[in-house]
């Protein structure tokens, strides 16, 4: 079944999305005609990608991303490029060059980032699923805030060719959708391997979510119900954990110690990696032109300044003093050590018990405007950046509110145990729906 | 060490297609050197 298409033109109050295709062409298969957005840091052949950012405005990809040509095979129809904070780096999606996407649950709320134009499209019934990308926490964020599901995979079951790199050793690209079964359904299409990225794994994804939990046994760290965290939320995501247990799973208390350093690591590694990837928008190969009748160094400056926004450039500052000459091993060095002892922690834990849960976000969504210090935003991550630093898979499902908002239960996994954490999404989903 | 192998790549006009400056099929670059 070829040449079909399927027309879309949403209301889209929300600003979630930064293109739109009115008519989206697409195959049979097994998500055949099936409306899913993707995140505008996923190259797309012929549609524009700007990352949010005014640096890559105009840019049209000579080529698809591997997760959007598997899309394509699948039969699904490519709708739209979904809005996000400039380059990923934000918490709330106000970080776009084009606007903040607002919260389908509470327009004067942020709807979570960075991958919060995804999480909006889907919440707001737009479409039925879409592609994030988490590189700190932006699936997982946006989803809990806006009330919908969304899988960050473990390192390398997902290619990253064709994604626009910030952080590469810490992103995954993943799927959202309403329910558990979707991202199952999308993350059967985008998982396995791709040789054009060299940490792809050869583990595709085949599972169809099960219900049933008994016997499991869920750690339950001390440090995601401690200080910073909500008590409303607390209680909300304690609940969904005494109903894991009333289906059978048992659970042991643990604890994180390698957190307290997690958040610095996180933020070390991440602008390091940033720096360095986004040398590349210089105004000669893409993006806005740069003056080639200045010297390098100053048309390279003018065409950086012009299009990048204040929080890509405090993480490219950041990144770049980190790595400099002299101070490497006190920056970066430390992160690397930091990060082995979070790797080593979820090992020690994971020897003993099959997945841990607690909450995704330690707060509800923020208000629009809220977070105004960079620092404080930062903080809100504490939850979500232990699992990117291990590599390791997490889920966040809906379950509950707390302050008439969204709360998402955090399910995390071992290495490679996707499968895992998605059933046991799926048995907390099945049993309150 | 093995062979090499020519494997597909982008065509000169859509490598081109982004780039706002352009001069006999190159990119057109800023001076590197004074």
């Amino acid at each position: 079944v070829s040449g079909q298409e399927i027309t879309f033109e949403p209301d889209d109050r929300y600003n979630a999305f930064l293109t739109t295709c009115s008519k989206a062409p697409h195959g049979g298969g097994k998500l055949a005609g099936f409306a899913v957005a993707v995140k505008d840091n996923i190259s797309t052949k012929g549609i524009e990608t700007t990352c949010a950012s005014k640096i890559l405005k105009g840019y049209i990809p000579p080529y698809d991303a591997h997760v959007v040509e598997l899309l394509k095979k699948s039969g699904a129809a490519i709708v739209g490029k979904t809005n996000m904070d400039e380059f990923g780096m934000g918490t709330t999606t106000e970080n776009s060059a084009f606007g903040p996407t607002l919260n389908p649950c509470d327009t004067g709320r942020v709807p979570g980032g960075s991958s919060g134009g995804s999480a909006a499209a889907i919440a707001a019934g737009m479409v039925r699923m879409a592609l994030g990308t988490d590189t700190g926490g932006s699936i997982r964020c946006p989803a809990a805030f806006c009330g919908i599901v969304g899988l960050k995979p473990t390192y390398g079951r997902v290619s990253r060719y064709g994604l626009i790199a910030y952080a590469n050793s810490l992103e995954q690209i993943g799927p959202m959708g309403r329910t558990v079964t979707d991202v199952s359904m999308l993350m059967g299409v985008i998982a396995g391997h791709d040789r054009r990225d060299s940490t792809s794994h050869n583990k595709p994804y085949t599972h169809t979510p099960k219900a049933g939990i008994k016997g499991l046994k869920i750690g339950i760290p001390q440090e995601y119900f401690g200080a910073g965290v909500d008590p409303a939320v607390a209680t909300v995501v304690n609940k969904a954990i005494g109903r894991l247990e009333e289906l059978g799973a048992t659970t042991v208390p643990c604890s994180i110690p390698s957190m307290e350093y997690a958040l610095a690591a996180y933020y070390v590694t991440c602008t390091c990696e940033a720096s360095s990837n986004l040398a590349r928008f210089d105004g000669v190969r893409y993006g806005p032109a740069a003056d080639t009748k200045k010297s390098w160094h100053e048309a390279f400056r003018d065409v950086r300044r012009a299009g990048f926004g204040t929080e890509v450039r405090r993480r490219i500052m950041l990144g770049t003093y980190a790595l400099s000459s002299g101070y490497y091993g006190k920056y970066y060095a430390k992160a690397q050590i930091a990060r082995e002892n979070v790797k080593k922690d979820f090992a020690r834990i994971f020897a003993d018990v099959d997945v841990i849960a607690g909450p995704t976000m330690p707060t509800v969504a923020f208000k629009l405007g809220e977070k105004s210090d960079p620092l404080s935003m930062y903080l809100s991550d504490i939850l979500t950046v232990p699992v990117n630093l291990a590599g390791i898979p997490a889920i966040s499902v809906p379950c509950g509110k707390a302050h008439g908002m969204p709360v998402g239960l955090q399910i995390m996994g071992r290495p490679g145990e996707d499968e895992r954490v998605i059933d046991v999404a799926y048995t907390y989903e099945q049993a309150v729906s | 060490m093995r062979e090499d192998e020519i494997e597909p790549s982008l065509p000169q006009e859509e490598v081109l297609r982004n780039a706002a400056a352009q001069e006999d099929g190159f990119i057109k670059a800023p001076r590197v050197m004074e």
